[in-house]
């Protein structure tokens, strides 16, 4: 629709133009008319300023009927004065029929062949008086010039009409040449006044019009604020307003009682609930999701703004009077009500929510400051387990810091050779016989010292560098194992990332090669999560690592989702139960029966079993009694440096006399 | 007896002749009145006028076929003579021809009082004695009818007013 009224728009423009183009021809054309007219008409006066032959017309028949007169006066009176009178007047005709015979008053006789032969006889007959004037006193001569006179006076009457006439000729014609151009010119006129007023109207069309696009603009201007400021999928105000809520917020100096508190609220489990039921159920969660936290916020009072930042990530923004303890309340009140079940249209679907808060005080001024402060506030409590509200404080910040020093340090590390491998015992319960090995990363960094593998494992981990670090532990642990006396297996911790890499086999394949491991001395542990992310795939690369004659562990067994069925689908061969059964060993009677359980079931399927974590002697009995022959943990020592472990090799060879070979035991009977 | 009075009738005309040619320059030719110095008219013969110097204008005029060349007074001397005190003049010819004349012409064109046309003297006939010629060549706005009516030709008397 936009598209045809812009069309119709342009059209209209197209014809004002047109109009506009024709307006102005018309304004040039009215002002050639106009010169035109100036001119003819300036001609036209002129001509009427011309000499006027009506005049001389007149004055001649005037000096013929005087010369007429002075002659009766004198017939009457003889005097000498009215003789001279009669003489002088005919001298006066002659001079006017001279005064005829030349410029022009000549130019209108001689347009007329009649009129040239009147005047030529009028001037004989005035010529042939001349001799008579003489003799004026002659009763007889005076009498022949009053008669010829007569004749005369009839001519000279009749060119003079003639000229009085032609005149008022030319006069009607310059009067209507006038009256024409001044028709022309009020036609002008009306043609200037119907173009002004058409100007006028375009004009104001145009102001209209601009008037219409400057509103149709400050409109979509407004639209396009608000849709700036808002997420379309939501409603919710986005980052952009969010930020601008909070920057407004920090300068509201009028509160000084109330603090402000940011919240950074996560769902846990979005992804999946975007794989599993498709991502039209996963916005319809976040939409239900917007809409309780609006509620929830509603019930605080009039103040408080609910964001979408992107993705499951929510804010809300609020200001508190009770402090942290009532800032936690509402992280409370927000995780509790957004776990009630949210109906998607085709079923419900319970949520839990992770929020991390932090509150505005004097050392946090700026707005980015605050957020960070919630969003490590709420990484800590992702970390600390999902579903619960945690609320920012300053050693989170070190830790952030920590947190970068280590992400900085890895590629200095490995170069330095600072990353080492450790090496934990595993040890036949029995006879106390070190049957294999773990290899472990340890890191002794320049400046914070040793760093706990758990902790720079799950940095290198969320950073990609743990493909490498990963692959360093392989090599170092396969060469030191090649160095051992005796032919004991060694344990190599996989991650998720490596294994996920489809070129895993072949590079196994070439650190054994470089050195010389034989492939059965190598276990490559991974745990169930890892092959849940992307079981086929991993799955795969697992049956052609076994086919390198690589041994692949189970980690970690007996937490996560235990499915049975990946002992179904791959043929492990070695199960390692978590230390989390064993810490509980002692108070808990179900962790016993679950390790036995566990231990009858991998033997039922030929899998060896290893238990980790065992650090005490009552352990180590308990366990035994259950069925478990090797373990590791404390109880059989921490992870060494390479170098000492031909030491305790041949230590616990000595101890005891040799029974078995470790490969054998290692497989378990 | 009729010879003698031939012969009487012979010097009669001879005498008038004479005294003709002897009255042409003695003749009163013009009559300024009006509002001029002393208030009395005063009248010019043709000597009186030449005794104010002689003005040319070379002119075409709507009465004759070529280029003329006038001789006459500066009608502005003549009224600087008479003393005139006003503003227009009233022109009056032999055959009682009225027109009147702004005396800012005289000053502002240089009107004379011709007598003379190509070197011959203006006879009534040739539109003289006095004839009023506007330097029509020199000033194109004068070729129109109001100069041309102010043009008085056989002129005999002015009035200052």
């Amino acid at each position: 629709m936009m598209a045809g009224l812009l069309r119709i728009g342009e059209t209209l423009v197209g014809k004002i133009r047109l109009v506009g183009i024709m307006v102005l021809g018309g304004l040039v054309l009215v002002i050639m008319v106009q010169a035109e007219a100036v001119l003819t008409t300036g001609e036209a006066v002129n001509r009427s300023m011309r000499y006027d032959i009506a005049m001389s017309g007149l004055n001649g028949r005037l000096d013929a009927v005087n010369s007429m007169e002075r002659t009766a006066r004198y017939a009457a009176s003889g005097s000498a004065e009215d003789a001279r009178g009669a003489r002088l007047f005919h001298d006066i005709l002659l001079s006017r029929i001279d005064t005829w015979s030349a410029g022009a008053f000549w130019s209108f006789v001689a347009t007329s062949p009649e009129r040239i032969a009147l005047l030529e006889r009028a001037r004989a007959k005035v010529n042939g008086l001349t001799p008579l004037y003489e003799r004026l006193e002659d009763p007889a001569v005076l009498s022949e010039i009053r008669r010829t006179l007569r004749g005369a006076v009839q001519d000279v009457t009749l060119i003079g009409s003639q000229a009085m006439m032609a005149n008022l000729a030319e006069a009607e014609e310059i009067r209507r040449t006038l009256r024409e151009h001044q028709q022309i010119q009020n036609s002008l006129v009306t043609v200037l006044i119907v173009f002004g007023a058409v100007l006028l109207a375009m004009m104001s069309y145009q102001a209209r019009r601009l008037r219409l696009a400057r509103e149709l603009a400050e409109r979509n201007a407004r639209k396009f604020e608000q849709v700036a400021q808002r997420d379309p999928l939501t409603q919710l105000a986005n980052r952009l307003a969010f930020d601008a809520a909070l920057d407004m917020a920090l300068l509201d100096t009028r509160e000084t009682e109330r603090q402000l508190a940011v919240y950074a609220i996560d769902l846990d489990g979005f992804k999946a609930v975007n794989d599993m039921l498709g991502h039209a159920a996963g916005d319809s969660l976040l939409v239900s999701v917007a809409r309780r936290l609006e509620e929830i916020v509603a019930g605080w009072g009039a103040e408080g703004l609910v964001s979408r930042l992107g993705g499951d990530e929510f804010t809300v923004l609020t200001r508190v009077s009770g402090g942290v303890r009532q800032a936690e309340a509402r992280a409370r009140e927000m995780v509790d009500g957004l776990h009630a079940a949210h109906g998607l249209g085709d079923g419900n679907i319970v949520v839990n929510v992770t929020i991390g808060f932090a509150l505005v005080d004097a050392d946090a001024i700026d707005g980015d400051a605050v957020v960070q402060n919630a969003d490590l506030a709420l990484s800590h409590a992702k970390a600390a387990g999902k579903g619960r509200a945690q609320v920012y404080d300053a050693s989170m910040r070190e830790d952030a810091t920590r947190r970068q020093v280590i992400e900085a340090g890895f590629t200095d590390a490995l170069a330095r050779g600072e990353i080492v491998t450790h090496y934990q015992p595993q040890v036949e319960m029995a006879t106390g016989r070190i049957v294999g090995f773990e290899a472990l990363a340890r890191w002794r960094h320049a400046e914070l010292g040793w760093i706990p593998p758990g902790e720079f494992v799950r940095i290198a981990e969320a950073s990609g560098r743990i493909v490498e670090i990963g692959e360093h532990i392989l090599r170092s642990a396969c060469r030191d194992a090649s160095l051992l006396p005796q032919d004991v297996p060694v344990s190599v911790n996989l991650s998720v990332a490596q294994l996920a890499r489809s070129d895993l086999p072949g590079r196994v394949a070439d650190i054994l090669a470089e050195s010389g491991l034989a492939a059965e001395r190598l276990k490559l542990e991974v745990t169930e999560s890892m092959v849940m992310s992307d079981s086929t795939r991993a799955l795969s690369t697992m049956r052609r690592l076994k086919a390198l004659g690589v041994w692949i562990a189970l980690d970690d067994f007996g937490t996560g989702y235990s499915a049975l069925s990946y002992l179904r689908d791959f043929a492990w061969d070695e199960l390692k139960i978590d230390r989390s059964f064993v810490e509980t060993l002692e108070s808990d009677a179900q962790s016993l029966l679950i390790i036995r359980s566990i231990v009858e079931l991998a033997r039922r399927l030929s899998i060896s079993v290893t238990v980790e974590g065992v650090e005490t002697p009552s352990q180590c009995a308990l366990l035994r009694r259950a069925g478990c022959r090797i373990a590791q943990g404390f109880y059989y020592g921490h992870a060494v440096p390479a170098s000492e472990l031909p030491a305790q090799l041949l230590r616990s060879f000595s101890r005891v006399p040799l029974l078995e070979k470790p490969g054998v035991l290692g497989k378990g009977a | 007896m009729k010879n003698l009075r031939l012969i009487c009738a012979a010097m009669l005309l001879l005498g008038s002749v004479l005294a003709g040619a002897a009255r042409a320059e003695g003749e009163v030719v013009l009559t300024v009145d009006g509002r001029i110095a002393g208030g009395a008219p005063v009248d010019f013969t043709l000597g009186d006028l030449r005794a104010l110097g002689v003005e040319r204008v070379e002119t075409t005029t709507p009465w004759h076929d070529g280029t003329m060349v006038f001789e006459g007074v500066l009608l502005s001397k003549l009224m600087t003579h008479v003393g005139a005190k006003g503003d227009n003049l009233t022109a009056i010819a032999l055959n009682d021809f009225y027109t009147e004349i702004p005396l800012s012409d005289a000053v502002d064109y240089g009107v004379i009082l011709a007598y003379r046309a190509n070197g011959a003297d203006l006879t009534v006939r040739d539109k003289g004695p006095l004839f009023v010629i506007y330097p029509f060549d020199r000033f194109s706005g004068l070729r129109n009818e109001l100069y041309f009516s102010r043009s008085i030709w056989q002129l005999r008397r002015l009035t200052v007013k």
